[in-house]
């Protein structure tokens, strides 16, 4: 596992060590991660894969410092330029070892870019002109501009720039990554990735947890990848692909399931959609592509009737729709009991025992059986949208729309959901899908819309 | 009055609000209203709409006090005149303009307080001058700033509900529980960034946002104290 980059004599102890470190949520609970030992050398950059729900997000926590302060059982130890992280008071932790998260939303704790820098500053006592400091971080990001903006107004890809700002802003040496791409589209992920690149060159260790390695690639040092057993070993870095896949052939002749007409939407008095017209073919799958703010949400909601709009929608059918974060949508406190909702709606007059026993039939299709009597919120985020996906299509919707299905989910779930969605659109389904993943457009759409941004 | 420190600012005024509380007279909470509606007013960088439209509840709430005073009287007193048939006494009319008037001079002091301090300012204010523990100021700071994703959130979950085609009042089960849900996992999440970006609650911290304290605060706070105990005696 060793692999030192540009120090094949070591002098000094490796920026993190993990040694025999174990972790589960509670005494009775499986170990999560069991006997990890590695090391990451300065300046390497380090990318963790695995299966969705594997521990990766554990392990970087574990990393960070903050469990088990937060959550479980954590046994062995975890070094940070040779001492030990748990012996370490918060700000002290902070000067070595940052922690950047997935959602870009719940990482702040002021109201504005400067404030949230500058608290940072604060947190470990810095002693020179705390302003002159912010102001060298925000042109480290290219934000000068943005110094007094609000951050709840800001795009993903700039909040995420913030963070990164926030988290060097310790001075810490080690920067874990929490999947930082995930929730933002291609030109600011691959921005993003510039930025780390030039810090990394510039001394910063980077340990980075990510599914996708195509930002990565051009500048990481190895891959590992954490199996389901939650043991560690050295990957290779392989680029995701989606060869052999193909959209599903249209139905001939072709019928259409959605004509729009002169469709206009304006939030804030900004127009976001002008004067859109387009028809999407019934038995297909339309991807919508293009950059945060482009309009492809607001399309996908003025569809489903969601918002209100200038100009004209017609449809076959009633419009089903998956957000980008499923757990918004969901009724029930069992995931069975969330099929029944959607299947009742639209078969009164079906006996309770019937309706149970087809949504039981439409979970095993949808992988989701074993976990019939689980919480909807306590699945895993591939889980949560499948049974989204599955919620909309129980209540027999021939259109479908999916927002960023493939948001934070590993190859293997990426498959299979895109799977059950051809079988769907062989069937007649509709399917309209935002993304950001190109590549995964040109592999599964009949047809790919590009939106540009107003 | 946007430049007074705004904890000393929010001792004054309560201060004030609290000795109006103990005390009946009419002129001297017209006058309280008056003048903290003209400081606010006065205040270059208030907003003007937002004061107008932040009084309407207390002059609705000054306005339905006033007539339920006079319409549901204590027992007894000289009777005036008659509403409808129901009998109006002096005594009725003088509680009426007592409650009135205090609900006035509460609303024009909550929005002088309101409208001329910046919530981050009172936060810092308090944890300078009050000692509020960090813990405690930057948590409540976290929270007020949470509050654009908890809104966006909701309406979020409208539309979850709406397209799945249940309907649901603005407070079912159905709508706040994800919300409820959403917000113990963000909160942990706020908590775990904070930490990783040294938050410390015990240990030392320089200060980047200073609140000073200053000789018109305390001069504000004397004249104001003063004066209403001195209106209290003599109006």
């Amino acid at each position: 596992m060793d692999n030192p980059r540009n120090n094949p004599q070591r002098v000094q102890a490796p920026a993190l060590t993990c040694r025999n470190l174990c972790f589960h949520y509670g005494e009775d609970k499986t170990p999560i991660l069991r006997d990890l030992t590695f090391a990451v050398e300065e300046k390497e950059v380090v990318i963790l894969t695995g299966r969705s729900g594997c521990g990766k997000s554990t392990l970087a926590y574990c990393l960070a410092g903050l469990y088990p302060e937060y959550a479980g059982i954590l046994t062995g130890e975890i070094r940070a330029g040779g001492t030990d992280i748990a012996t370490l008071p918060h700000n002290e932790r902070a000067r070595r070892v940052s922690i950047m998260f997935q959602n870009p939303d719940s990482q702040f704790c002021m109201g504005r870019v400067d404030h949230e820098i500058l608290f940072a500053l604060e947190n470990i006592a810095y002693e020179g002109d705390m302003r002159e400091r912010m102001r060298r971080l925000l042109s480290l990001i290219d934000l000068e501009d943005c110094e007094t903006a609000r951050l709840h107004t800001l795009s993903g890809g700039t909040k995420q720039k913030v963070a990164l700002a926030t988290a060097l802003a310790t001075g810490a040496k080690i920067l874990i990554l929490d999947e930082p791409f995930a929730n933002i589209d291609p030109d600011a992920s691959a921005e993003l990735a510039r930025k780390l690149r030039a810090l990394n060159e510039d001394g910063l260790t980077l340990f980075v947890v990510d599914h996708r390695l195509d930002y990565w690639k051009p500048f990481l040092t190895r891959t590992i990848e954490l199996s389901a057993t939650g043991g560690i070993a050295d990957a290779k870095a392989r680029i995701w692909n989606f060869e052999g896949c193909s959209p599903v052939p249209p139905p001939s002749p072709p019928e259409i399931a959605v004509s729009i007409r002169d469709l206009s939407v304006s939030y804030d008095k900004k127009t976001v959609l002008s004067s859109l017209s387009m028809d999407i073919e019934q038995g297909t799958l339309t991807a919508l592509i293009g950059k945060n703010g482009s309009g492809k949400s607001t399309l996908l909601m003025a569809i489903a009737g969601l918002l209100r709009f200038k100009g004209k929608i017609d449809s076959v059918g009633s419009v089903g729709l998956v957000f980008q974060n499923p757990r918004y949508q969901f009724l029930a406190l069992n995931v069975r009991e969330d099929i029944c909702i959607s299947l009742k709606r639209v078969r009164s007059d079906v006996p309770k025992e019937a309706i149970e026993r087809e949504a039981d039939r439409l979970l095993d299709e949808f992988g989701l059986l074993p976990y019939a009597e689980a919480s909807p919120y306590a699945l895993s985020q591939g889980q949560q949208r499948r049974l989204a996906i599955l919620s909309m299509l129980a209540g027999d919707r021939p259109i479908l729309l999916l927002d960023e299905p493939t948001y934070a989910q590993d190859e293997q779930a990426t498959h299979f959901i895109m799977e059950l969605l051809q079988r769907r659109i062989a069937a007649g389904l509709t399917a309209v899908v935002a993304t950001h993943d190109l590549k995964l457009a040109e592999a599964f759409a009949n047809r790919i819309i590009s939106m540009e941004e107003r | 009055m946007d430049r007074l420190n705004p904890g000393y600012k929010f001792l004054t005024l309560l201060i004030v609000s609290m000795t109006l509380s103990l005390t009946y007279n009419i002129r001297l909470n017209l006058l309280v209203f008056f003048l903290s509606f003209t400081a606010t007013l006065c205040t270059p960088s208030v907003n003007k709409k937002r004061l107008f439209l932040g009084l309407i509840p207390f002059l609705l709430l000054a306005a339905g006090m006033f007539m339920s005073g006079l319409i549901f009287p204590a027992e007894g007193g000289a009777a005036t005149g008659s509403e409808g048939f129901r009998a109006v006494y002096v005594d009725s009319i003088d509680t009426a303009l007592q409650l009135s008037s205090r609900v006035l001079a509460f609303g024009g002091v909550g929005m002088l307080f309101a409208l001329t301090t910046d919530s981050m300012d009172f936060i810092m204010g308090l944890m300078q001058q009050f000692r509020l523990p960090p813990k405690f100021a930057y948590g409540l700071l976290a929270a007020y700033h949470f509050f654009p994703v908890v809104r966006n959130e909701y309406r979020v979950v409208k539309s979850g509900l709406k397209v799945r085609g249940i309907k649901a009042g603005p407070l079912s089960r159905k709508r706040v529980f994800p919300l409820i849900v959403h917000a113990f996992e963000q909160s942990e999440s706020i908590a775990m960034a904070m930490e990783s970006r040294g938050f410390c609650n015990e240990a030392p911290r320089t200060v980047a946002f200073v609140v000073p304290l200053r000789r018109v605060d305390i001069v504000f706070l004397a004249v104001a104290v003063g004066g209403v105990i001195a209106g209290a005696i003599w109006l």
